[in-house]
């Protein structure tokens, strides 16, 4: 017998009537991508951990509420999201900014390197403004499309677009040094 | 075109966004003879190769848990009964009953103030995003703040089905420690005693700051969102010493039971074998166990099904105590 996946809508279905294997397959497919989101938010692993776990518990209230209009991905993406932003209002987590100033390019060799790359990859990610993070993470890390992600934010796709060109262009500026030295173009004014 | 459009053209493209096929081409062509779009696209598939962060399996174990006991809990709600609540879904949480106190020395004001401004000068900087965040409520975050959905009471007495439900504990190190209602202004000296990982019953487990009141051990002010939470060290007396309940499991949320320290085997009768031999009773008559050739004086457990009244009345499971140093 052939098992289909369940579509978005009847696995919160699902959950939402106490089918807890249906929850927890929401949470392994979710958990990394409410927690890279989270992490590059807030730049700590605690305050990203806290988040996460404060997303699932709020998701796990409410599944009941999710009607498949959009998809399960991009109501998670903003619940993580305001989930961010309200643990900054209350005053509980504060965001760690990293001056670009103090980031050096990596060399060669460590931008081949995974483990380095993905480490400074997490750091410069601090130095975006929290918008170009914000529409970064919808489409990486929650794989939204910029009118999925534009939807969530409440923005128009074209500005979602730019956020994501410009987080991506400063972060090449930051990363990787232009042979030769500094160069104009695309790098200046990062 | 320039470096501007043909890399942002590209990026779209990248994220699988509709780009016009010939606008596509004509970027490439331009990167394709630029050093600086070059290095551009190098980045971008870079980034795209490079490992996503991943959430620690210890946090997604977590959730499951927390989450699990939930959707149990929730169950239970669901069939009325005589007993009370279990703790982890009382909304009403434990400072709504309290009047808010003021009770930070002053270095701890002063901590206050410098983290307040900070968290003003974030959300500042961040003006743009909390504008849009506040426009992008929709119906579905409205939900989220609205009604909890079925099965989840709101008040804490509602009826609920099975076995008692766990005192609201938190554990320090090892030890356990049940609340005892929220604190009036601490008028000792409060002394720290580490951190405390628990969600205080408000959802949202982390390291919260624990103290001392002065040199009493035996109770611990846990500082919550909405102030001090006091608890009280679970002891019982053996011979008019006193011991301490200890978890191996570190009770991070309300309604966990504490447990067996994972050295001993989990007893399969009630004589306490194979781990333990009984070894007497305690200064209330509850029968105690300690292992195989083992002395009182090291500790010892108890059995499950305690009577009412017994500070482990209601675990299901055995507990282990230590003599208080």
């Amino acid at each position: 017998m052939v098992t289909r996946p369940m579509s978005d809508l009847e696995l919160a279905n699902a959950a939402a009537s106490g089918d807890e294997s249906a929850f927890a397959a929401i949470v392994r497919e979710n958990a990394d991508a409410v927690y890279g989101h989270a992490l590059r938010f807030f730049g700590d692993r605690t305050s990203a951990e806290d988040a996460t776990q404060e997303v699932f518990i709020k998701v796990f209230r409410t599944i009941s509420s999710f009607d498949g209009r959009a998809r399960l991905s991009t109501w998670l993406y903003r619940v993580t999201h305001n989930v961010c932003l309200d643990m900054v209002r209350a005053g509980r987590r504060t965001p760690q900014p990293v001056d670009p100033l103090t980031f050096d390019p990596l060399p060669a060799a460590d931008f081949a390197d995974d483990v380095v790359f993905a480490s400074a990859l997490g750091q410069a990610m601090g130095t975006l403004a929290p918008e170009e993070r914000d529409a970064l993470g919808a489409v990486t890390l929650f794989g939204l499309s910029y009118q999925e992600a534009a939807e969530a934010l409440g923005v128009p796709t074209g500005t979602v677009k730019s956020r994501v060109f410009r987080a991506r262009r400063a972060l090449a500026a930051l990363l990787l040094e232009p042979e030769g030295g500094a160069s104009d173009g695309l790098h200046a004014g990062v | 075109m320039d470096c501007m459009q043909a890399c942002e053209i590209i990026s779209a493209a990248h994220d699988g966004e509709p780009v016009d096929a010939g606008l596509l081409a004509q970027a490439r062509a331009h990167a394709d003879a630029c050093a600086d779009c070059a290095l551009f696209l190098r980045v971008l598939d870079r980034i795209a190769s490079a490992p996503d962060p991943e959430a620690p399996p210890e946090l997604v174990a977590r959730i499951g848990e927390i989450t699990g006991q939930m959707s149990r809990d929730a169950r239970h709600a669901d069939a009325p009964r005589e007993a009370p609540a279990p703790s982890s879904l009382r909304t009403r949480r434990p400072f709504d009953w309290v009047p808010r106190i003021a009770i930070l020395a002053s270095a701890a004001a002063v901590l206050l103030v410098v983290v307040s401004a900070g968290g003003l000068a974030l959300l500042s900087r961040m003006g743009q995003t909390a504008q849009e965040a506040a426009v992008t409520e929709s119906a579905e975050d409205e939900a989220l703040r609205a009604a909890p959905p079925a099965g989840v009471t709101e008040e804490a007495d509602s009826p609920v089905a099975g076995a008692a439900a766990p005192p609201d504990y938190v554990s320090l190190d090892e030890s356990v420690w049940m609340i005892e209602g929220a604190a009036d202004t601490p008028t000792s000296t409060l002394v720290s005693a580490g951190l405390v990982r628990t969600s205080l019953g408000e959802g949202l487990t982390r390291s919260r700051n624990a103290f001392y009141p002065g040199d009493d051990r035996s109770a611990l002010y846990v500082l919550g969102d909405g102030g001090y939470l006091v608890f009280r060290r679970v002891t019982r007396t053996l011979g008019g010493v006193e011991y301490g309940l200890v978890t191996e499991t570190p009770l991070e949320a309300f309604g966990m039971w504490p447990s067996l320290p994972g050295r001993f085997a989990a007893p399969v009768t009630a004589d306490g074998s194979p781990a333990f031999e009984p070894a007497g009773r305690d200064d209330r008559g509850a029968e105690v166990f300690v292992p195989l050739g083992g002395d009182t004086a090291d500790g010892f457990a108890v059995a499950p099904d305690t009577a009412p009244g017994d500070p482990a009345a209601g675990n299901p499971g055995w507990t282990w105590w230590e003599p208080l140093p």
